[in-house]
């Protein structure tokens, strides 16, 4: 007996000192109840007895007085909602640009009513970068480089908006770069989605229909009057503009397939300074510019040659032949009652949730519809939805990122720079991850394009990639993080006595959109300092796996 | 963000999953990555043991009447007209008819009688042997228009992506119901419901999904696990990060993750969802395979391979779906197709091999479906565009072999020298395999199916 006790005693003692050196599960005491323990937010400056909470928690539960927690008011958190959703992610250089414009309204005023429309124009350090990487002969001028082109302005340019909608766009009016392997085509397509972002559906509609990557990816340049192509017929009026069941039948895809035969492509041998790739790219891959080029010997003109043609399409006469007749069709559908409410329930669907109400619907096909927004009739739907519809504030945190948007918010996170880091082939880092994880740019072979609904993001096979690309870009010795460090990250923020209390007030509320609890810290405050060492002492490796968790967490995959 | 009530169901749930996945990871150990972690599940290689579906999806409509070609004369004459521009001004002539010389005949022996009517594509060289041991049936004509639309001479949308959710949903052409949940969902659905089971164990892995997109497994609490590729489940060091999680905490991860709303507990029970199976699948040998068909790695027959991995070590699992993409063959048919051609009936032929070699086939089943035929007439592009029936088929070592669906003539299908209409509903397909193979009650086939109370559904014969 006693010398059970006194083999009991040391054994005790030990355990005693070996969890207080490893952890926290000693000191529990959480004298003002509020999930962080005292040791906690003693280690963090907070008063362990005075509660710590998401200011939403102080109201709710009726504390008396309280610290808000950082991020977590309701201005904060609309702040994060809008850098998630208008925005690829949450950072201090985009909080800052917003707090410079006064807000988030402004800011998203200053967005749709001043965008980037050519490449001259204002001042965009993404811009700069692409013009930089072009100049000097380092541009993008081989298929894997093509994704770096494409990451650049999602991760840089302070149109972060307007960056948003030129992906949109693209996706919209996907096309696959493998069919027709030609990476200006691509490239030009994309700029014009970008500078057209906001305009009218028509001009956007009408860049695709002419694009030479569209006519190649859906076989419109083969289509000809003897022998008519259905395929781009067909998704212009399903996936393109008035929607499935979108009131069109058989008759009207085969008139429309007779519509748009001769409308093909050939060479480009214009000079431009910036699609000019021959230099650049790789002897495989050096095809050369096209354009559009309309060919009349191609073209079924139904017999009329100076008449309007008598075709009936959507029940509707034309008043136009050859060429014109075809605009005249894309003019008839982008202004189509259909188009409004496929175009803006895809919109919708993008911004708000996968079941907008009909309320949201109906207020933005208004403005779609409505004369006087020719000219900015895109970014006038965006003010509808943002600032019009109580659905666009209140469906916070309730969609799933897509895969590009997640590696590109982690990458917007860390304040990577999307011009750096290359692994093998040259190809660099980030493009080369999208690939690996499954959503590439230019890249998806079905016309729909990459999915916006959340279900399609939300398996079991898009969490494990998601993970794999966590580690890999976040383990010791990769290619990234050999020229990356994350206490030079804080450091330079925050100097060189940054505290645990900055990384984790910074990192969370971005992490969470300001919605995390005082469990969180605890554990957050555990990764980043497990051994419970000195302050100030900043171990890379702990940094990493804090982030690791961050970013895998449920609440980083949402926004 | 949600009522009070709704809530309150909520954290009921939540409390109740907190139970179930506190036992399962309670079995787990924490000392090393977590690949090797979870992977306290011992394996075995037993043999394919219990009945098993396997669900191969050609997207982007198939057109299947150059695989199983029409080949009594008159038809022939018909099919190659169709398929052929003649020369013209002097232009090339277009055709994209195979030589009926080329073709190869399904010649039968003591298992099964020869088929006269059609001939198979010379791509499709392997799947001869599995005809020649009724192994094989096919149905010419199949697709989704439900009897009454069929009757007022309705056709099914031409839409890829329409038709592919309508498949995923099991529903028709003409539904008033629109049908949210994924038919294999509502498979397990049913069998939940027969077991009496309000409560699925969340470690069962019942179905594996090589897609992983789609709405076929689209529902609550279905025991399936997605992953294009479970050879490559690493991990590494994350593990170790996400360990005390799992460990202490994984209930209140999932309780947490509702401060974010609906969605982030999705993707949250979807995590979950994936640390769970994976438990499954991690200790499973030769699961990193490549196989070169046409001079290229064949993502099918790695991913069959696989298949017939993984069903010799899970036992619970019960369907495997798999998608073949690129047959939306609009110009430049004849190459394309076959390589496609040639790549399916390879990589079906060493999965049949395999298993028949083992003894293994009579427990499986393998439909082969597609999302539409496509147009009669060839384009001007050497192509063929989006049409309405095509021919299905489906392989075991239960089946009956043979044409086993209707088939008039070409002159029948005359539908402005478009479409082949449809004679074989692809619901008495599934549900057969679903009744007389995984041994399903008719009536629950019914309810998968969302048939009307006036619709019969008409089983086939061609499982033994």
């Amino acid at each position: 007996m006693y010398i059970k006790q006194g083999f009991l005693i040391p054994l005790m003692l030990g355990s005693f000192m070996v969890t207080s050196v490893y952890g926290f599960t000693d000191s529990n005491t959480d004298t003002d109840k509020d999930g962080i323990s005292d040791r906690v937010e003693e280690r963090l400056g907070l008063n362990p007895k005075i509660s710590n909470l998401p200011a939403s928690d102080i109201k709710k539960k009726g504390f008396l007085e309280g610290f808000v927690l950082p991020g977590t008011t309701v201005q904060e958190r609309y702040r994060y909602h809008i850098m998630n959703r208008l925005a690829f992610g949450a950072n201090d250089t985009l909080m800052k640009e917003i707090h410079a414009k006064g807000g988030t309204k402004a800011w998203i005023i200053d967005q749709l009513e001043n965008p980037q429309t050519s490449f001259e124009d204002g001042n965009d350090k993404a811009q700069d970068m692409l013009n930089y990487a072009i100049f000097w002969g380092n541009g993008f001028g081989n298929s894997g480089a093509l994704q770096t082109f494409a990451t650049v302005r999602p991760l840089h340019s302070e149109h972060q908006l307007q960056a948003v909608m030129g992906r949109f766009w693209d996706n919209h009016f996907n096309t696959e770069f493998k069919k027709h392997k030609n990476i200006d085509s691509e490239m030009i397509e994309a700029d014009k989605f970008y500078f057209n972002a906001f305009g009218s559906f028509e001009s956007l509609l009408k860049i695709s229909a002419k694009s030479p990557a569209m006519l190649q990816y859906l076989d419109g340049f083969k289509s000809t009057k003897k022998s008519p192509n259905e395929n781009y017929a067909r998704e212009v009026m399903e996936l393109h503009t008035l929607g499935v069941n979108g009131g069109y039948g058989d008759d009207d895809i085969v008139t429309l397939s007779k519509i748009f035969t001769g409308w093909g492509i050939e060479s480009d041998s214009s000079r431009s300074k910036h699609y000019d790739y021959t230099s650049t790219g790789s002897k495989t891959e050096k095809i050369g510019r096209k354009k559009f080029k309309f060919r009349y010997g191609q073209h079924d003109n139904n017999g009329s040659h100076n008449r309007p043609s008598n075709r009936i399409f959507l029940k509707q006469n034309f008043s136009y032949t050859w060429q014109q007749e075809g605009e005249e069709a894309l003019h008839i559908l982008a202004t189509h009652n259909n188009t409004a409410t496929f175009i803006c329930k895809k919109l919708a669907k993008f911004f708000i949730s996968d079941e907008p109400s009909k309320e949201t619907i109906r207020k933005c096909k208004g403005t779609f519809l409505a004369p006087n927004n020719i000219d900015n009739q895109i970014g006038e739907v965006l003010k509808t939805l943002f600032f019009n519809t109580p659905q666009f504030r209140n469906k916070r945190r309730n969609k799933v990122k897509d895969t590009q948007e997640y590696i590109l918010s982690v990458a917007r996170l860390l304040e990577l720079d999307a011009m750096k880091y290359r692994g093998k082939n040259q190809t660099k880092y980030l493009g080369r991850e999208l690939f690996k994880r499954g959503q590439s740019f230019f890249d998806k072979p079905e016309p729909t394009g990459y999915a916006e609904v959340s279900t399609f993001w939300n398996n079991t096979s898009v969490a494990m990639k998601r993970l794999q690309f966590v580690n890999r870009i976040l383990k010791k010795n990769n290619t990234l993080s050999r020229a990356y460090s994350l206490s030079d990250f804080f450091k330079k923020k925050y100097g060189e006595n940054v505290t645990e209390s900055d990384i984790i007030f910074y990192l969370l509320p971005m992490t969470t959109g300001g919605y995390y609890t005082g469990e969180d810290v605890g554990k957050a405050l555990k990764l980043l300092n497990p051994q419970y060492t000195r302050q100030g002492h900043l171990e890379e490796n702990h940094l990493r796996n804090l982030v690791s968790w961050l970013v895998s967490r449920a609440e980083f995959n949402v926004q | 963000m949600y009522s009070k009530e709704e809530e309150m169901q909520k954290t009921n749930m939540n409390r109740r999953e907190f139970n179930t996945l506190a036992t399962s990871l309670g079995l787990l150990t924490f000392g090393a990555p977590l690949e090797s972690i979870l992977a306290n599940e011992n394996v075995s290689e037993e043999g394919i043991k219990g009945k098993k579906l396997i669900v191969l999806s050609l997207h982007g409509g198939c057109d299947t009447l150059n695989a199983f070609i029409p080949s009594r004369k008159a038809e022939y004459n018909i099919y190659k007209d169709l398929r052929t521009i003649p020369l013209q001004n002097g232009e090339k002539e277009i055709s994209i008819a195979i030589a009926l010389s080329d073709t190869l005949a399904l010649v039968g022996n003591n298992n099964i009688a020869r088929n006269n009517n059609f001939r198979l594509h010379p791509k499709l060289s392997s799947l001869i042997r599995i005809w020649n041991q009724g192994d094989l049936a096919f149905f010419p004509a199949t697709h989704c228009i439900s009897s009454e639309y069929l009757k007022e001479g309705k056709k099914a949308n031409r839409s890829h992506f329409h038709q592919i959710d309508l498949f995923e949903r099991g529903g028709t052409t003409g539904d008033n119901v629109k049908i949210y949940k994924g038919w294999l969902a509502r498979y397990f659905e049913q069998q939940q419901k027969m077991k009496m089971q309000t409560q699925t164990d969340k470690k069962l892995l019942k179905a594996f999904d090589f897609h992983g997109e789609g709405r076929a497994f689209e529902g609550n609490n279905v025991p399936v696990l997605a992953l294009k590729d479970p050879s490559n489940i690493k991990i590494g060091n994350l593990a170790e990060v996400l360990k005390p999680e799992l460990k202490d905490k994984a209930p209140s991860r999932l309780e947490a993750s509702k401060n974010h709303g609906e969605l982030s507990f999705n993707y949250a029970k979807t995590q979950d969802a994936l640390f769970r199976r994976i438990v499954k699948i991690q200790n499973i040998k030769n699961l990193d395979t490549t196989y070169n068909i046409t001079k290229k790695k064949s993502e099918l027959a790695k991913q069959l391979k696989q298949t017939a991995t993984l069903l010799r070590n899970i036992k619970e699992l019960e369907i495997v779906q798999l998608v073949m993409g690129g047959w939306d063959t609009h110009k430049g048919q004849m190459s394309t197709q076959a390589d496609l051609f040639e790549e399916l009936s390879e990589s079906l032929k060493i999965f049949y091999k395999d298993l028949k070699s083992k003894g293994e086939l009579d427990n499986v089943v393998i439909v082969v479906q597609t999302e539409f035929g496509r147009t009669l007439k060839v384009n001007g592009t050497a192509g063929t565009d989006h049409g309405q029936a095509s021919g299905w088929f489906v392989v075991g070592g239960k089946v009956i072999g043979g044409q086993k669906g209707e088939w008039k003539s070409l002159t029948d299908y005359d539908d402005n020298e478009r479409y082949i209409k449809q004679k074989t509903d692809y619901r008495d397909i599934l549900g057969t395999i679903l009744e007389k193979h995984m041994g399903m009650d008719p009536n629950d086939v019914k309810n998968i199916f969302g048939y009307d109370e006036d619709t019969t559904y008409n089983q086939m014969d061609f499982i033994g």
